[in-house]
């Protein structure tokens, strides 16, 4: 299929590493908002206030409680702290969006570089193989091979990267297929450079600034998979924290106990939009044509 | 004494706080060609944009009349009567200056019929047009992107009537193609009484057209006068760096 | 062109083809025995032998390759572990149902998504832009189940504007029953002349209609601008400027036909895109298509039924993409070069 997306279609004019540092304002709240988030997943155990609660302790008296002082975001059915399982849940989707980023990045860039490198029949291979994981849906390949493995984090990581990286087969097929095209490439190459070297001196540098872009939007789309996965309960397991399956749980009592679905709800909105919008920013502020205006 | 088709008179193009170009005066008759030459970055297309009203995200004052219409600039309806009925800007990238999803002979029609033409008489119209400009119908059913630099630059020119405010029009064309196009320039003038103004790198290819000549350097004017004097003897070291810099024309003229 | 047309079609095929294959492999990777799940857990052998047969579980690998694409290529997709139906009549019953709503997204996401990507090109950098920006990520950032249960309580539940859930009152089918031709609720009861149906129906789709909507509208407006926007600084825009058009002209006739060719491949995905989400809109607002039918599929592992859907969402996106770049190449000549 030649359906690209339109990111893709436009990938040449960003090409400029030296802009790296976003210049929007929003960007740099954004940048903010998510450093947070990881802070707070990474010192979960020490930052939340009942730490067990986000392995399968039980509180059975306490259930349900509205947000107090104690429990500033309530408790759930079974008397779990929601603050603590809220912050142990960005755990759970950030180590999930980081592996299937890394494995889209390293996985897809490979293959893209050799198939827009080499050209011919590897790329028509390539490119064919990557048209036929893009004929699903994102969420319905990652949906059918969740219910055939066993519930965790590493069936969520292998679902969503197996319909993830074909993307970024296509955006650095096409930067390394307009860079070899490119005099200076053409010219390296009759000098004896090994194909190596050009790959790594131009290719790899120039695809570095749509895939930061790309990378940026789709933690974004990441996190509302993972969260959908888990809300069809295809996800991880109890008691592991997730914000899509506290949704879940929590959604038979949305009229009476609002806060048990609302913050971890809350969580992936904020989670999903931050993502996106700092991916809309860095695509303007990174685009060498729109920097001057 | 010749009747004014443009007259500019302290044109001013500021960008923030930055004056990009800043035109004394200027005026162009029927029948004449004015010239502004200099180098890069010395406002010169900022000064064209700006005296056609299309000046994105500018600052710009001044009073610019055309074809008797006083102060163009003072309201958007007076130039809409104007632009494109009785001046045409000719751009630098003939190609990508037309719409890349029209047919040419659609973009023609579509023109002429903003312009008040019935159906038939755009038809007709495009027709004479195009045989003025010494290109064959057919280019009517191509894309931009099937006709070459030359062809689209022809075309353009076919759609403009009584003056041509032209930026580099020749400077992203073969060489050949580009005695061609101020050829048919020249000729549009003498035959038509076509008036033209146009922004040139190049001093050589301006000579040979243009009346009068003004320099451009840093966004002023740092010299204007007939041709056979600013070529002839330049009264400031910079125009004498540029037409120093196409050897034959000083040589000739001195 | 035709060259075009065949060339794309050729390359449809063969991904159709690796569709195929993909979702056998998964199939074939289910740890249990969906053999068990559907003769029950308390079968004998022989009537687990003939789950097996009944669902093409006996024979090697590649036998069960042959079966799986014979039956295939005789409109056969098994039967359903949960339903007992074959896949293709719970299919043929519940697909309709979920296209209906995606339509009903697509016919209000389209125009608004595009309307508020022209205002906010128009007024690109102003606070209008940046307003219409923040909403725009807002709405393809939310996520789909929260919206449906925020929408459900509120105007449902709390205000009672619209109906909690279903696809028309039930009780109708008594005063005014349905004929059913395409499955379409609307259309049925409009070519029908049921009148209280379509009404009822219509009711019952605003608030999943919406749900459905929220993504679309915030990717198209997106694109719609970023396109806009690009296009507004191209050359052939000051040209049409200096000829005397209007900005609403320059925008309307000249800037929008480049721009609308990634818009349908947009579209596009994005209709593919809703429709896996209208699976879960569908099963918070009960709306019986294939997203209920998916959802309840996936508590009974029902791996058949799974397989079907996927296969079948999968088509028809690779057709719809098809048709989008078909399309393409006749409004943008430049895509038929490459
Ligand atoms: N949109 C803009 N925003 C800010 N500054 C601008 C803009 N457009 C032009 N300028 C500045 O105005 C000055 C004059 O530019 P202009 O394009 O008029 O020069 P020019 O004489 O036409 O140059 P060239 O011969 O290269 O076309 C330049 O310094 C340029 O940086
Ligand atoms: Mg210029």
């Amino acid at each position: 299929m030649t359906v690209s997306p339109p990111l893709t279609s436009r990938i040449p004019s960003w090409i400029n590493p030296s802009r790296l540092m976003p210049r929007d304002v929003l960007s740099v709240v954004f940048i903010v908002v998510l450093g947070i988030l990881v802070l707070a997943a990474l010192f979960a155990p020490w930052l939340t206030p009942y730490p067990a609660d986000a392995n399968g302790a039980t509180h059975p008296l306490q259930s349900l409680h509205a947000p107090s002082a104690q429990h500033w975001f309530g408790t759930d059915g079974v008397g779990r702290d929601i603050l603590t399982r809220v912050v142990f849940g960005a755990r759970t989707s950030l180590i999930v969006v980081i592996a299937v980023l890394l494995f889209s990045i390293v996985f897809g860039t490979l293959t893209g570089v050799i198939a827009g490198y080499a050209g011919g029949v590897v790329r028509d291979v390539i490119m064919r193989i990557t048209d036929i994981f893009l004929a699903f849906p994102a969420l319905l390949l990652a949906l059918a091979l969740a219910l055939v493995l066993p519930r965790g984090i590493p069936t969520l990581i292998i679902c969503v990267a197996i319909t993830w990286w074909p993307w970024y087969t296509r955006l650095a097929a096409s930067v390394a297929a307009s860079i070899s095209r490119r005099g200076y490439v053409d010219s390296a190459r009759t000098l004896g450079v090994s194909a190596q070297r050009i790959v790594l001196r131009h290719v790899l540098p120039n695809s570095l600034t749509p895939v930061i872009v790309q990378a940026s939007l789709d933690a974004g789309g990441i996190i509302l998979v993972v969260a959908t996965l888990s809300y069809l309960g295809l996800g991880v397991s109890e008691p592991t924290p997730e914000w899509g399956l506290m949704v879940q749980q929590g959604q038979a009592l949305i009229t009476t106990n609002w806060w048990v679905v609302t913050f971890p709800a809350l969580a992936i909105l904020i989670t999903a939009f931050s993502f996106n919008m700092l991916g809309e920013g860095l695509r303007v502020s990174l685009d060498p044509k729109k920097a001057g205006r | 004494m010749t009747t004014h088709l443009l007259t500019v008179r302290d044109l001013s193009v500021s960008y923030g706080d930055r004056r990009v170009s800043f035109v004394p005066e200027l005026t162009v008759g029927a029948g004449e060609c004015v010239a502004i030459v200099g180098e890069s970055g010395s406002g010169k297309t900022s000064a064209l944009l700006a005296l056609l009203g299309l000046h994105p995200g500018a600052r710009v004052s001044g009073v610019v009349d055309m074809f008797g219409t006083e102060d163009v600039l003072a309201e958007r309806s007076r130039l809409t009567g104007l632009l494109g009925r009785r001046v045409a800007l000719i751009s630098q990238s003939p190609i990508s200056a037309l719409n890349p999803t029209m047919r040419l002979g659609r973009f023609a029609e579509v023109v002429l019929r903003k312009h008040g033409r019935s159906r038939a008489e755009a038809r007709a119209q495009i027709t004479a047009a195009l045989s003025a400009v010494s290109l064959a119908p057919d280019i009517l059913t191509r894309y931009p992107h099937q006709v070459s630099g030359g062809q689209a630059q022809r075309f353009a020119i076919a759609l403009a009537v009584e003056l041509i405010v032209a930026d580099e029009p020749t400077s992203a064309l073969d060489v050949t193609v580009q005695a061609e196009i101020v050829a048919l320039l020249a000729s549009l003038r003498r035959d038509r009484g076509m008036g033209l103004l146009i922004v040139s790198h190049d001093i050589a290819l301006v000579s040979g057209l243009a009346d009068r000549i003004i320099v451009m350097k840093d966004g002023e004017v740092v010299e204007a006068g007939p041709t056979r004097s600013v070529i002839g003897n330049p009264t400031t070291d910079y125009a004498r760096a540029l037409i120093g810099a196409v050897p034959q024309i000083g040589g000739s003229t001195s | 062109m035709t060259r075009f047309v065949l060339y794309r079609v050729a390359q449809s095929l063969f991904v159709v083809v690796g569709v195929v294959l993909l979702t056998f492999v998964i199939v074939r990777l289910v740890p249990g025995d969906p053999a068990v799940g559907y003769a029950g857990s308390r079968a004998t052998p022989g009537q687990l032998a003939a789950a097996r047969e009944k669902l093409g579980l006996d024979g090697s690998v590649f036998t069960q390759l042959q079966h799986y694409i014979a039956d295939l290529l005789n409109g056969d997709l098994g039967v359903s572990i949960h339903t007992r139906q074959t896949v293709v009549a719970d299919l043929t019953h519940f697909v309709p149902a979920s296209i209906e709503l995606v339509l009903f997204a697509m016919v209000i996401a389209v125009p608004v998504g595009f309307a508020i990507g022209r205002f906010a090109a128009r007024h690109h950098g102003k606070a209008a832009d940046i307003v219409m920006r923040i909403m725009t990520v807002l709405a393809v950032s939310f996520p789909a189940f929260w919206l449906g249960l925020i929408l459900q309580t509120t105007f449902a539940s709390t205000l009672g504007w619209f109906p909690i859930a279903g696809e028309y009152t039930s009780s109708l089918d008594g005063t005014s029953p349905l004929h059913v031709w395409t499955n379409l609720t609307l259309v049925d009861a409009a070519i029908t002349g049921n009148g209280p149906v379509f009404l009822s129906t219509l009711q019952h789709l605003v608030l999943p209609g919406l749900v459905v909507a929220a993504y679309p509208v915030g990717a198209i407006a997106q694109l719609t601008r970023a396109g806009l926007t690009e296009e507004l600084g191209q050359d052939h825009i000051r040209t049409v400027r200096a000829l005397g058009f209007s900005s609403r002209e320059v925008i309307g006739r000249f800037a929008m036909r480049p721009v609308l060719s990634p818009i349908l491949t947009l579209i596009a995905l994005v209709f593919a895109y809703s429709l896996v989400n209208a699976f879960i809109v569908e099963s918070i607002f009960n709306w019986p298509g294939v997203g209920r039918y998916t959802t309840e599929a996936i508590q009974s592992l029902d791996t058949p039924a799974i397989a079907g859907v996927t296969l079948v969402v999968a088509i028809i996106y690779v057709l719809i993409n098809l048709v989008v770049d078909i399309a393409q190449a006749f409004i943008d000549p430049r895509v038929r070069v490459q």
